[in-house]
């Protein structure tokens, strides 16, 4: 029975990495053409165009400056921010606008150059949560939160860093044999444990770092593409929570050591009409190595308060369901604000991941967080005959 | 890569420390602050605490809410300790610092800040802490943490503090 009509037709990325002198909207572009070829379709026929601004370069109507650069006049456009949530947010607006006869072909498109932007220097950024309430004591957008968070955790339940060492080693395995990932050199736990602590109790390995890039999909009514004969990865589920927090004020979401994914994910799963133990593929939205164990806990991994146990039971070996972050994830693959996750979920649904083909992968669920987990997104995905 | 390559990504973008700008709603706290006092909104409707400051009672929407002057002793709910300058270069000299989520015993309310101590191995989730100013170039005045001594906190300390809870007090 499936409650949402919608599939993902065509996947794209740019280069990722160091592309200095590569704009974000060159980024962007690039990752909306790739994609477009991969469905299949004349660009044309894109009646719907979801964007993403630029952190660094903050654009007035920026979904329009999109559809222009790539010669589109759709009938239904918007920018969408909900950070690392966006990429999901704008899935499950596409399955609206599909289901409710609006659009037909939705692009939905990600892309930009935080590492080597000219334009920080030209414009400043984009204002982050309560900045007078957190920046003037020396925290870190990203990685201090979580930091914080970390310490929680490791409080009340035992974890350890050496437990986030081995997500890191473990994604670090993964990105090695992705052929657009930033981080290839392979990774030991004892060359993680080595790294001094940064921002205790997290260290180098524990964090992700920008780099530039740009990554996109096109949505299409699932009945559309059985009729073109093309096997479809279907949009089964798909669900937004919200902690009632903006992106910070942080003081409060990293003194709770359970996450809106809770919320997001059961009513995703709820949607699809699946369970945890039915995931053969998990990409978990990983700021850092502390985000993904506290989502094996809220997805129903494990428990709460045994993610590391549970990691440290060899849970993310070769070979253990359900596979996660098999392109190496924000943290070792790329930055890509949570589109990144979507595509690999997508490549392993199609079956052609390379060499980090999960076998038999039928059905997979994808996370994203905005702010210090103000905001979560999760969609279940799942592969159909054609 | 090298060991430190790559942190340089998430710098905020400023020479010198970053500096609140105090706007229209949260001038009342600053200036508070300048007089060295910890003033926190309470809802008139519903008597909830709010940090930080913002217009309406985010549980009942009143509009109308009083400051109220929270003496700033409370515990550590968590914390992290810094050991590079990523915040920017002005940092530098203040390594290893302790920022610090503290739940104030009086409102109720959390708070970031930084705990000012001399060695951070010392810092614990539970430890006592009150209030601070800290004078900055510009006039502003930071509310910042020091440790509370112990005996000072038995006084201050509500019974269902997380310190009392694990102490079995």
């Amino acid at each position: 029975m499936p409650v949402t009509s919608s599939a993902i037709i065509g996947i794209g990325e740019s280069r990722v990495g160091r592309l200095r002198g590569m704009s974000a909207l060159h980024l962007t572009l690039d990752a909306a053409r790739a994609a477009i070829q991969d469905a299949g379709i004349e660009k044309t026929v894109i009646d719907g165009v979801l964007t993403r601004n630029f952190d660094m370069d903050v654009t007035y109507m920026h979904s329009q400056l999109i559809a222009k650069h790539l010669g589109l006049q759709p009938r239904f456009a918007t920018d969408m921010g909900l950070g690392g949530a966006t990429a999901i947010a704008m899935l499950e607006q596409a399955t609206l606008l599909i289901a409710t006869g609006t659009c037909r072909f939705v692009l939905c498109v990600y892309g930009e150059n935080r590492r080597t932007s000219w334009a920080a220097a030209r414009h400043g950024r984009i204002k982050m949560g309560q900045e007078d309430f957190e920046e003037c004591y020396g925290l870190t957008w990203g990685m201090g939160p979580h930091a914080l968070a970390a310490q929680r955790h490791m409080h009340l339940f035992g974890t350890t860093s050496r437990h986030l060492g081995m997500i890191a080693v473990a994604q670090r395995r993964y990105a090695c044999q992705h052929p657009n990932a930033t981080m290839r050199t392979p990774l030991t736990l004892d060359a993680y444990e080595r790294e001094p602590l940064l921002i205790a109790p997290l260290r180098k390995y524990d964090l992700a770092y920008l780099f530039d890039g740009g990554a996109a999909v096109v949505v299409a009514a699932h009945a559309w593409a059985r009729a073109q004969r093309v096997c479809p990865v279907v949009i089964l589920g798909v669900a937004q929570a919200h902690a009632g927090e903006h992106l910070g004020y942080c003081a409060n979401m990293v003194t709770v050591t359970t996450t809106p994914a809770r919320q997001s994910g059961a009513a995703a799963l709820g949607m699809a009409g699946v369970a945890s133990q039915d995931i053969d593929v998990a990409l978990l939205y990983d700021d850092t190595t502390y985000g993904v164990l506290v989502q094996l806990e809220d997805y129903g991994f494990c428990r709460k308060g045994e993610g590391g146990r549970y990691v440290a039971s060899g849970a993310l070996e070769p070979g253990r369901r359900p596979a996660v972050n098999t392109h190496g994830g924000n943290l070792s693959q790329a930055h890509l604000d949570g589109m990144s996750h979507i595509i690999e979920a997508v490549r392993q649904l199609r079956g052609t991941a390379g060499t980090r083909q999960i076998d038999g992968a039928r059905t997979a669920l994808v996370s994203g967080f905005g702010g210090v987990f103000a905001t979560s997104a999760t969609v279940i995905l799942g592969r159909t005959a054609a | 890569m090298g060991s430190n390559a790559g942190v340089d990504m998430w710098k905020c973008h400023t020479t010198s420390k970053q500096q609140p700008l105090p706007d229209e709603d949260s001038q009342i706290f600053w200036e508070g602050c300048r007089r060295q006092r910890l003033l926190i909104q309470q809802c008139d409707t519903c008597q909830t605490f709010r940090f930080p400051p913002s217009p309406l009672c985010p549980a009942c929407l009143s509009g109308v809410s009083t400051w109220r002057a929270d003496p700033g002793a409370g515990e550590v709910l968590t914390f992290c300790v810094y050991h590079t300058e990523i915040a920017g270069p002005a940092w530098q000299p203040c390594l290893p610092y302790v920022v610090a989520v503290v739940r104030l015993w009086w409102s109720g309310v959390n708070m970031l800040s930084q705990l000012l101590c001399e060695d951070p191995q010392r810092v614990y989730i539970g430890l006592p802490v009150y209030i601070a100013f800290d004078v900055r170039p510009n006039g502003l005045i930071l509310p910042r943490f020091l440790p509370l001594d112990a005996a000072d906190a038995g006084e201050l300390r509500p019974p269902n503090s997380e310190l009392s809870q694990e102490r079995g007090a």
